[in-house]
């Protein structure tokens, strides 16, 4: 009777620590996560010009690499160029101190978190890969 | 063909005159806050994008869902996949008017209140929404700011009884957009 008393408590122990450590689990570092998708910039704008419910249901929530050419800075990060003048993918940074080397014009390769398309294609979390 | 160049003037200053009143930014920041004794939640999203047309008052402001940032990864996780379905619609939008805002001197620096109203859609449920927001004139440029709480359960977003006590009814919103002139 006693033993199974001690086997609760432990489990209990367990299970608690568990849940404590998932809930207070930060998330994955953007270096740490798989890509998914490797692309061009001006690509990816393409596919979600073509047909923007297809390309949400290949890129969003996905971390993808894209390339190309940075056309505009922001507050908050960068705009890369595409074929499209009005159309570009937006990358908003994850820390705005990556930015500081950024020059427009410059060749980029960046990876972040697609999460869909309103004027622009929007990568969230994003980060310059060296 | 004077007749002709006269229409393309005529044209390229009525879109010019028409242009010179919209401002717009792609990175407007939009934070909420969801306060109760069990549990503080907050979370923000820097690719807000608004488009305001100070002629006629029209304004469009869109967010996609999935660009919060919370600090903990299941928060953004449950977020995402139990509350907000953001994989099924990633967007939320408002589109309203402003009021009197073509009798603002967007030449001079100053602050002005403004009153909106329109339909706010969020997680597919459309609804009218009114609030007032400040706009700051300064240098051709005009930074606005808005506050209101939006109540959970009015956009059919339902909270298991599991975690009633942990996530508030009323949402805390708060929207900064720095708006530049649309060339």
């Amino acid at each position: 009777m006693r033993k199974w008393i001690i086997w609760l408590l432990v489990l209990a122990i367990v299970g608690g620590g568990l849940g404590f450590y998932l809930y207070n689990k930060p998330k994955t570092s953007m270096e740490a996560m798989k890509t998914d998708n490797v692309l061009a910039a001006s690509d990816l704008v393409q596919e979600f010009e073509n047909d923007e419910a297809a390309a949400e249901i290949k890129y969003l929530d996905k971390t993808v690499e894209v390339s190309g050419v940075v056309r505009e800075i922001t507050d908050a990060g960068i705009i890369l160029d595409s074929d499209n003048d009005l159309i570009g993918v937006l990358c908003e940074f994850e820390n705005p101190n990556d930015l500081k080397d950024i020059k427009v014009k410059d060749n980029v390769k960046i990876k972040g978190i697609c999460t869909g398309k309103l004027l622009d294609v929007v990568l969230s979390r994003s980060i310059i890969l060296k | 063909m004077k007749v002709f160049s006269h229409f393309f003037i005529a044209v390229f200053f009525l879109i010019h005159s028409a242009g010179a009143q919209k401002y717009f930014t792609k990175t407007a920041i939009v934070t909420f806050e969801s306060n109760t004794p069990m549990e503080k939640i907050n979370a923000t999203n820097k690719s807000g994008t608004c488009v305001a047309d100070f002629g006629s008052g029209n304004v469009e402001f869109a967010i996609l869902v999935k660009g919060f940032q919370f600090e903990k990864a299941l928060m953004q996780e449950h977020f995402n996949e139990n509350y907000m379905e953001s994989s099924k619609y990633p967007k939320a939008v408002y589109k309203g008017k402003m009021e009197g805002v073509d009798k603002i001197d967007l030449s001079k620096n100053g602050k002005h209140k403004v009153k909106t109203s329109g339909q706010l859609t969020l997680h597919d449920v459309t609804k009218p929404f009114s609030n007032d927001v400040q706009l700051e004139v300064k240098d051709g440029k005009i930074s606005t700011s808005t506050n209101f709480t939006i109540a959970v359960a009015d956009y059919g977003i339902v909270v298991p009884a599991l975690v009633r006590d942990n996530i508030a009814k009323n949402v805390a919103v708060k929207v900064q957009a720095n708006l530049e002139p649309l060339k």
